[in-house]
């Protein structure tokens, strides 16, 4: 599939949770010895945590902390080979909830733990899953410690974007041909903190597709990109009258992964963004 | 006379099919693979891929001779369609129980063969061409359905795109229970109509000369034959061309006669699923292919030869 | 009792076309040609005769029973047809054609007995066709297709035999093969024929009796001597032709005008 990598952003980003039920796996206080993350966003909390010695098996497309390239590979979180899962003898399996996925209630069959984390939307379920992940492995203290500093440093964020001479209004583009971020999304919510405002956050939804000539309509200040380049916005029929692109104040090269995996690293895209919405607006 | 010679191919095939799924056991990406491994994993998934490829052979060649077209697939007349649609709905009410998908995609496709028989049904009488024409609609309608559908949810669309993705990770024993008793029933019907099926071949004026109630048996063979794809596409999602190419290769083999051809398609699918799923889960391993993309992939090329053929006759 | 009985049918087809009150009693062992311009109404006569469409007033009987009244085994064990719907894409074998005359005979389960299989050989027989019995239908030449489908009407022991234009897309040599093996059928094993045809000379010259359609009445039914005259197939077709007796066997034969 050729959007592998755009589904790869999808499924992290905050959409609608299909299911809200937590978690009801009785988990030891020692924890596991033997964990599978099937989502790099949850490896990456893991590692955080500090359990990534008991972590033996990754998708491929966990790349982060650099130690986790190291693990044994069980394919990609959309395709994941269960053999490759259950030769790895697990106790613990953590993925993130998916309705359809056949994995899932497959290895449940077969009397495998695995813990299911929703799908955050906000930072209020980012805390949540973090919390989730940390009992799942058994260091819940870590958990909650590292939501605490989250929080701190967001409001930090909070306060500095508040006192922002103006607001700048932000299209935020997270795939080709438009597709975008409505206020349901952990993103929106992000740009908003860093003091500027998601021409879209009107929409209540996660995800949302939008026509071009909207974009024009709404006449960003700013756009923020995780695919299209910068030249690509000005080859774009009839966006060069949009200020964002007269004034070339386009963001093109913020790591994607730090604003959309929707864990703790959401905190480090938050304070790099607003750096650059700060350049802008006190210009 | 020739039968006995056909009698042997079916022997060979049956034969040549449990050989593939007893190999396909020990194939995969973990080696060697541990017993849990084997029976828990690859066994179900074996079976549902005789199952699954089994039931889409077969209801191939029925298709193929009910519409005496030998190029009909048995997603002809939208049943997939219809199953993604029932997942999809499934997903928009936000009914999160697992099973819950499995319901609606065999509901919805059960229910569009009813609907395809509705639209086809003209003075009492379904002839083969508005049968077609109301397939081709009904999918078209679901397909509209479904892309609507992609185009407005982002996330909640993979949860219809990798349920219909094809592919054997089925692990629950009940869901593939009741598939494959679906397809076994339907099989067994079909099987049984086989000499009107013959006749079918022969244009339906000729089918009735020759004693054929053409309308009632037209009517139980698609329903059968719809059911057995239905009930393939809700557990394995869409597998592709298992349902055109094999029976089409069959009757190169072992000839036209569907009492025959039927049993040789189920086998000849059988085979043919389960060591292209032993093929996907090992391919790319730690990656797996879904297998439905694998068959295509295989399929594409050889119906672009088929169709070639076919043009060649006709200039003749 | 008459093979088939036709009283008083009318039928009207949605696109306006109809018979108009048709009689016709068909007396067993007859050997009939149904002739007429296009759009008379003769394969429109042979489809109610055969069941395929139903009357819409009126009534047709085969050997004494109406012909809805049948189902279709009961009816394809008494009447075979040979209709001009032919299709050949599927690959089976001259004697699985042939076999599926044995279809109304054989229950859902039933096998083709030893005794169903010698109708098989015997039919192959009759029509000449043995050496073909194991080729595909598909790579058979049209002469030798018409035989098979003759083949397979004579495996389902019928006691009347319908065709509609039999001899279509055949050679003047094959045309007059079929007719004999109509005629040997018709006088050796009392089967009744009945036949569609275009060609009058064939039909004068096989046929013992000639029924002629014109827009959708029965114009005139008889002996061919009395049917086949210049002045009617002058003013049924609209044709410059005339016609004689033959030289050598009495029946009328047909020239065209220049």
């Amino acid at each position: 599939m050729k959007k592998l990598r755009a589904a790869f952003a999808i499924l992290l980003l905050s959409a609608l949770a299909i299911l809200r039920v937590a978690p009801t796996n009785i988990v030891s206080e020692h924890g596991h010895s033997r964990i599978v993350s099937l989502a790099p966003n949850l490896t990456e909390i893991a590692f955080e945590l500090g359990a990534g010695k008991q972590i033996v098996g990754v998708t491929t497309y966990c790349t982060y902390p650099p130690e986790a390239q190291k693990k044994e590979k069980i394919g990609d979180f959309i395709n994941p080979n269960i053999e490759k899962i259950v030769a790895l003898n697990p106790d613990l399996v953590v993925a993130e909830r998916w309705t359809s996925s056949k994995i899932v209630p497959h290895l449940r069959g077969m009397g495998i733990n695995v813990v299911e984390t929703l799908s955050p939307k906000s930072l209020a379920e980012i805390y949540q899953v973090i919390r989730e992940v940390g009992t799942a492995v058994g260091r819940a203290d870590r958990a909650e410690a590292l939501v605490r500093k989250m929080q701190e440093r967001v409001r930090a964020i909070a306060d500095r974007g508040k006192r922002f001479p103006r607001h700048p209004t932000v299209y935020v583009e997270i795939d080709l041909p438009s597709w975008t971020v409505g206020r349901a999304s952990f993103i929106s919510e992000a740009v908003s903190l860093c003091g500027a405002r998601n021409i879209f956050d009107d929409v209540e939804r996660p995800a949302l597709q939008v026509s071009r000539e909207t974009v024009i309509e709404r006449d960003p200040e700013i756009i923020i990109s995780f695919d299209a380049s910068v030249s690509e916005f000005h080859k774009r029929g009839g966006w060069e009258q949009i200020r964002a692109v007269r004034n070339e104040k386009i963001i093109a090269d913020l790591d994607r992964n730090l604003l959309s995996h929707g864990n703790h690293r959401l905190v480090d895209g938050m304070e790099k963004l607003q750096a650059r919405l700060e350049a802008i607006v006190t210009k | 006379m020739s039968t006995s010679l056909r009698r042997y191919s079916l022997l060979w095939l049956g034969l040549l099919t449990l050989a593939s799924a007893a190999v396909a056991l020990f194939v995969g990406p973990v080696r060697p693979a541990t017993s849990t491994i084997i029976w828990e994993i690859r066994l179900p998934r074996v079976l549902l891929g005789v199952l699954v490829g089994s039931g889409l052979a077969g209801a191939g060649a029925v298709f193929q001779g009910a519409l005496r077209n030998p190029l009909a697939d048995p997603f002809i007349l939208g049943t997939s369609s219809a199953a993604a649609t029932g997942v999809m709905i499934a997903g928009l009410l936000t009914i999160s129980h697992y099973s819950a998908l499995y319901f609606m995609s065999l509901g919805f496709a059960l229910l569009s063969i009813a609907v395809v028989y509705r639209i086809a049904r003209i003075d009492g009488k379904t002839p083969i061409q508005t049968i077609v024409l109301a397939g081709v609609i009904v999918s078209l309608f679901f397909n509209a359905a479904v892309y609507l559908f992609f185009s407005i949810f982002y996330r909640e669309s993979f949860t219809v795109l990798f349920y219909l993705l094809g592919t054997l990770t089925e692990g629950n024993r009940t869901l593939i229970a009741i598939s494959g008793s679906i397809i076994c029933a339907c099989f067994g019907i079909c099987w049984s109509f086989s000499r009107e099926l013959d006749a079918l071949t022969q244009g339906e004026e000729t089918a009735f000369h020759l004693g054929i109630g053409v309308e009632t048996v037209k009517k139980i063979l698609f329903v059968a034959a719809s059911a057995m794809v239905a009930a393939a596409v809700s557990v394995a999602g869409m597998i592709g061309f298992i349902g055109l190419i094999v029976p089409h290769m069959m009757r190169m083999i072992v000839g036209a006669d569907h009492r025959v051809l039927i049993p040789a398609s189920a086998f000849g699918g059988a085979l043919f699923l389960v060591l292209a799923d032993a093929l996907a889960r090992t391919i790319a391993a730690p990656l797996e292919i879904p297998v439905g993309a694998l068959t295509a992939l295989i399929g594409s090329p050889y119906f672009v030869y088929l169709l070639r053929r076919t043009q060649k006759i006709g200039e003749f | 009792m008459p093979a088939v009985l036709v009283e008083q049918v009318s039928f009207r087809y949605s696109s306006g076309f109809a018979l108009h009150s048709i009689d016709l009693e068909i007396p067993q062992q007859a050997f009939l040609a149904l002739i007429g311009p296009n759009g008379s109404g003769k394969t429109t006569l042979l489809r109610l005769m055969s069941g395929l469409l139903r009357p819409e007033s009126g009534n047709i009987r085969l050997n004494g029973k109406v012909v809805s009244d049948f189902e279709p085994r009961e009816l394809a064990r008494q009447m075979a047809v040979i209709s001009s719907e032919q299709f050949f894409e599927f690959p089976f074998s001259v004697a699985q054609i042939v076999a599926m005359g044995r279809f109304p005979h054989l229950g859902r389960f039933g096998k083709m007995s030893a005794q169903d299989w010698q109708i098989v050989e015997e039919a192959l027989r009759m029509t000449q066709i043995q050496d073909l019995s194991k080729r595909p239908i598909s790579e058979l030449s049209s002469g030798e297709r018409q035989r098979v489908l003759i083949a397979r009407a004579i495996a389902q022991k019928p006691s009347i035999l319908m065709l509609d234009e039999p001899n279509a897309h055949l050679d003047i040599g094959h045309e007059i093969e079929i007719f004999r093996l109509l005629q040997f059928l018709n006088q050796q094993h009392a089967i009744t024929v009945v036949v569609v045809l275009h060609n009058l000379a064939a039909a004068a010259a096989f046929c013992k009796s000639v029924a002629l359609l014109y827009q959708g009445r029965l114009l005139k039914y008889g002996k061919p001597e009395q049917v086949i005259t210049t002045e009617i197939i002058r003013g049924a077709y609209g044709a410059d032709v005339s016609v004689h007796p033959s030289p050598t066997g009495g029946f009328p034969q047909i020239s065209y005008d220049r």
